[in-house]
Parts: C-alpha cells; sequence; structure tokens
C-alpha cells in the first residue's frame, strides 16, 4: 500500500487504514520510542506511547504532504519527538500530558533552530553510505554497535572505527562551514 | 559524550520528517502479534474509530473442520482487565507459541478456520492466554503463553515444568473431580531489544482417560503441583471449549492396537511403542514412524515431539506425538511405527 493510498484509507475505512499502519510501521514506532523510554518505562507505557503516535497520523493524516516526507518518515519523526517528550515528563515526575499536548511537539521545541538541523541533517546526508546510516542508526535509533554490525554484516570493531572517522569528518565539515 | 555527539542527539530528537526522510534510515522492524493487536487496539479506542469485531460464528460443509465460535468474549468479560476490543480478532495474539509447536502452515490454517481462542486469565504477576485448543471430542491439544507483569513473575523461569490439573464439573456429584495433567513448557523468545517483553508457551493434552470431554472442564496450574502452597499461578483459571472441532481418524493394527490421527499429531494408548519416558521430547528419535500413503509409499515424519504418560509402564502408557504442519493428513491411509503398520479401517 501506497502512502497516498493509506492516507485516503484513512478517510474511508479508518479501521483497516489503522491496522495496516500499525501492522507496517508498529514495529518502527516500537523501536524509536524503545529506544528512549525502554530504560524507563514499563511495557504497556511504550505501547500506549506508540498507540498514540498512530492516533496523530490518524488526526493528521489530511493534512501530510507526502511530496514533503513518507509517512514512515513522519511517523519516525513524530515518534523520536513523542518519546523525548514522555521521558522528560517522566524525569521530572510531570502528569502525562493528554493526547492533544503531542501535537505540539510536531513542530519541534528544542534549542536547535530550523536552519541548523537543516545544515546537520545535511551534513550527515553528505558522509555517504553507509556511514550516514551508522551515524543515524547509532544517535537516532540508539543502536549499539554489535548491533549495527549485526545489520550491516560488518564487525563490530569495523562499526566503532567507522563511527569514529565519521564523527571526525562530521566535525570538519560542520567547522568548515561555519567557518 | 562529546560536544557533537550531545547535537546529534540533540538533532535526532528534534528532527523533522523531511530531515529524517533525507537520511532515509528505517530499518525493518517487526512487532509480536501481541503487541501489534494491543497497539492498534489502544488507537482505535483512542481515536473514536468502531472496532471492527469478528466474532461471527461459522460454519463449512466444505472444510472437514467443524469450526468453533470463539469464547473470546466471555473470557476478557470474566478477568476484566482488558478492554474487550483487545482479543476480538482472529489472528493469534501470540503466535510465536501456536507456531513453536504446531509450525508456520498450521498457524495460519488455524487463524483461516477460527480456531484462535485468545482467551486470557491473569493475576497481578503474570497473564496467561489459552491460545488454541484441537479437540476430536476424545481428545484435546491446548496451548498457552505466559506473560511476566512483574519482576515477582521471573520465578517462573526457573520452577521448571508446572502442573497441570483438570477438573469435570460433575452434574450427579455435585463438586468438581480433580485430576492430573501433564503440561510441557518452553520458552518463547520475545521481540528483539525488549526485555520486558519476555514470555513462555506450554501446552496441555488431555487424553481420553483423564478427563469426559464432553462435561465442563476447568484447567488450573501450579509450579510444583503442591496444590495448599501458595503459586504464581493462584487465580489464574480457564474452562475452555473443548468440544469437537477437528476431525480425526483412527487406524487399527493388526494385533488390536489403535492411534489416532489429528490435524496437530498422533495420539493414542496400550499400543506397542519403543520408547520410553526418557526419550520423550523434541527431536529425531530412532525409531521409524512413517506415513504411508494411498499408493503405498511412505513419508517419514518430520519435525516431531513425543510426549509419552506420567509413571506408565510400557506397552501400557498413552502418548501424544506432536508434528509440525500436518495439514496433509488426509492423504494418508496409515501409518508404520516400527514395523507396524496401522491403517485406517
Amino acid at each position: 500500500m501506497t502512502d497516498n493510498e493509506l492516507l485516503e484509507l484513512f478517510k474511508t475505512d479508518p479501521n483497516s487504514a489503522m491496522r495496516a499502519a500499525v501492522g507496517q510501521y508498529g514495529g518502527l514506532v516500537y523501536k524509536i520510542v524503545y529506544s528512549k523510554l525502554g530504560s524507563v518505562c514499563q511495557r504497556e507505557d511504550i505501547e500506549e506511547t506508540v498507540s498514540d503516535i498512530f492516533v496523530l497520523l490518524y488526526k493528521n493524516a489530511d493534512k501530510i504532504d507526502t511530496s514533503k516526507g513518507t509517512v514512515k518518515a513522519y511517523l519516525a519523526a513524530t515518534a523520536k519527538h513523542a518519546a523525548v517528550r514522555r521521558a522528560k515528563q517522566i524525569m521530572s515526575r510531570a502528569e502525562v500530558v493528554p493526547l492533544d499536548g503531542l501535537e505540539n511537539v510536531l513542530s519541534g521545541d528544542g534549542e536547535m533552530s530550523a536552519e541548523e538541523r537543516e545544515h546537520i541533517a545535511q551534513c550527515i546526508h553528505r558522509l555517504g553510505k553507509p556511514d550516514s546510516d551508522i551515524i543515524t542508526m547509532k544517535y537516532f535509533y540508539a543502536m549499539k554497535s554489535k548491533e549495527i554490525a549485526k545489520r550491516l554484516g560488518i564487525k563490530t570493531n569495523t562499526i566503532d572505527k567507522k563511527i569514529s572517522r565519521a564523527l571526525a569528518k562530521l566535525r570538519l565539515m560542520l567547522e568548515e562551514d561555519t567557518l | 559524550m562529546t560536544e557533537l555527539e550531545k547535537k546529534l542527539t540533540e538533532f535526532f530528537d528534534d528532527a523533522d520528517e523531511k530531515q529524517l526522510g533525507l537520511l532515509d534510515v528505517f530499518p525493518e522492524e517487526k512487532l509480536k502479534n501481541r503487541a501489534c493487536e494491543s497497539i492498534f487496539s489502544s488507537a482505535v479506542r483512542k481515536a473514536g474509530i468502531d472496532m471492527q469485531e469478528n466474532k461471527t460464528v461459522k460454519r463449512t460443509g466444505k472444510s472437514s473442520k467443524r469450526i468453533v465460535g470463539l469464547a473470546i468474549a466471555a473470557a476478557v468479560l470474566a478477568t476484566g482487565a482488558i478492554s474487550a476490543g483487545a482479543y476480538a480478532y482472529t489472528k493469534f495474539i501470540h503466535r510465536q507459541g501456536v507456531e513453536h509447536y504446531l509450525g508456520a502452515q498450521t498457524a495460519n490454517e488455524l487463524e483461516n478456520s477460527g480456531l484462535v481462542f485468545n482467551e486470557v486469565s491473569e493475576n497481578e504477576h503474570i497473564r496467561v492466554t489459552l491460545d488454541t485448543v484441537l479437540s476430536d471430542g476424545q481428545f484435546a491439544h491446548m496451548i498457552f503463553t505466559v506473560e511476566k507483569l512483574d519482576d515477582e513473575a521471573r520465578s517462573i523461569v526457573d520452577c521448571g515444568p508446572m502442573a497441570g490439573v483438570c477438573y469435570t464439573d460433575s452434574d450427579t456429584q455435585g463438586e468438581d473431580i480433580p485430576m492430573f495433567v501433564s503440561g510441557g513448557m518452553s520458552w518463547v523468545e520475545g521481540i528483539k531489544n525488549d526485555p520486558l517483553d519476555d514470555s513462555f508457551s506450554f501446552n496441555v493434552d488431555i487424553h481420553p482417560h483423564q478427563a469426559d470431554l464432553s462435561r465442563k472442564i476447568k484447567l488450573k496450574f501450579h509450579t510444583t503441583g503442591d496444590w495448599d502452597e501458595p503459586d504464581i499461578f493462584d487465580g489464574i483459571e480457564f474452562t475452555p471449549d473443548v468440544s469437537k472441532n477437528v476431525e480425526s481418524v483412527t487406524m487399527t493394527a493388526d494385533y488390536g492396537g489403535e492411534v489416532t490421527l489429528l490435524p496437530c499429531g498422533l495420539t493414542g494408548q496400550h499400543i506397542q511403542l519403543p520408547f520410553n519416558e526418557n526419550e520423550a521430547g523434541y527431536g529425531t528419535h530412532p525409531y521409524k514412524w512413517l506415513l504411508i500413503r494411498s499408493d503405498g509409499t511412505r513419508k517419514p515424519l518430520s519435525e516431531y515431539s513425543i510426549r509419552g504418560s506420567l509413571g506408565g509402564e510400557l506397552p501400557d502408557l498413552f502418548f501424544f506425538v506432536e508434528v509440525k504442519d500436518f495439514n496433509d493428513f488426509d492423504e494418508y491411509v496409515g501409518i508404520e511405527i516400527d514395523g507396524v503398520e496401522y491403517l485406517k479401517q
């Protein structure tokens, strides 16, 4: 099912669309949420957060512009924002905000400006594969070197070296661009 | 963590879909059926989407199987802890366990035939799900999955094989009749990277001499069988529908011994079987189990597990040979066990 077909299905048959979305992207969203909340939440809380993200997909289905980004990317970004927000709430012992509160996280509420984020994304992209993938797996999905190694079929110590070199390249790129 | 690493973490915490789309790294991850159903049910409930429940009781004359209605709603109401929608589907919540014992093809067949039970009973420490029951009205084979709900449940890991008990609800005597039922146990790994999601599955066979399946039965569990002692399974109870839901065929040898063939395996008692209790279990045994086709050719059983009786003396023990992906059992006219032929009559 294509992204547009899925988003259309939310209008005509939301139940089937939700089942398809959870079936297709549930694992990805769970992994992202787990990477942030796995050490501080019970499984039930993680699943609740994951379901919140799919509710947002349903509510925003008619606003998602697939020419700007895929549904997968939308869910990945939303999952990360929601998980970060939920982690902060837990750390500060704040009450869990209602679902509507999550709408605000979609635009990003961190310290970094949109320009700076765009710049870093471009620099990581310029590293080329597999370095950009490795950096994303390590710092977005919080995957361990061993896990990345297994997924890419590369030795763990090779991954560690690649991370070290990629970070050095990235540092150089960011400094050069700043100058 | 270096400044750059902190910056990267901050970037990824705050990246939008366009930036993530540029990086385009989305590893394929698959959810366990249970988690998938739980998330789906929670999402549709929160979103206010009508749940399309599939609780239709179907009967078909084409299939050799009598399709049973799902006892889902009643089970959920009995436990009272889980939203009713969460289990109103014909997919296994714990498919891993069913696949582990019966194979992927059989799991598909059971889902397509409406033989998904998904009945749940839980206490504060564990949640037990009755995944499926296959019964020919005489013999019943059940698969259960246990999930841990708290750290105390970790003691189950070390408890070894558990005991089960079966009560026949007797109208004539007005009281339950306890009987001992065997139960195998095996671990089914949780999904990767999710140490909280560990669970295990086990199965229970009820043989004709143990219980009359035409009566209502209750199933309870205990890790040691010392029923006066408190146990982590306290409060867990099932009254499953064990009425006939699959066809079986009885095959007879010249000496009079009988073996019954079901879609999940072979069962029988008082027949000459060349193994003892120590040899029961998974794996290929050095004995010949050959299915006989109508043209006389033989096919060896593969991927089977033998479970013998509790304390029976040869040749009086009863047994169940669980066979994975045994969907084509209609093709066979008999079975040869260690040189002795058992044929359909």
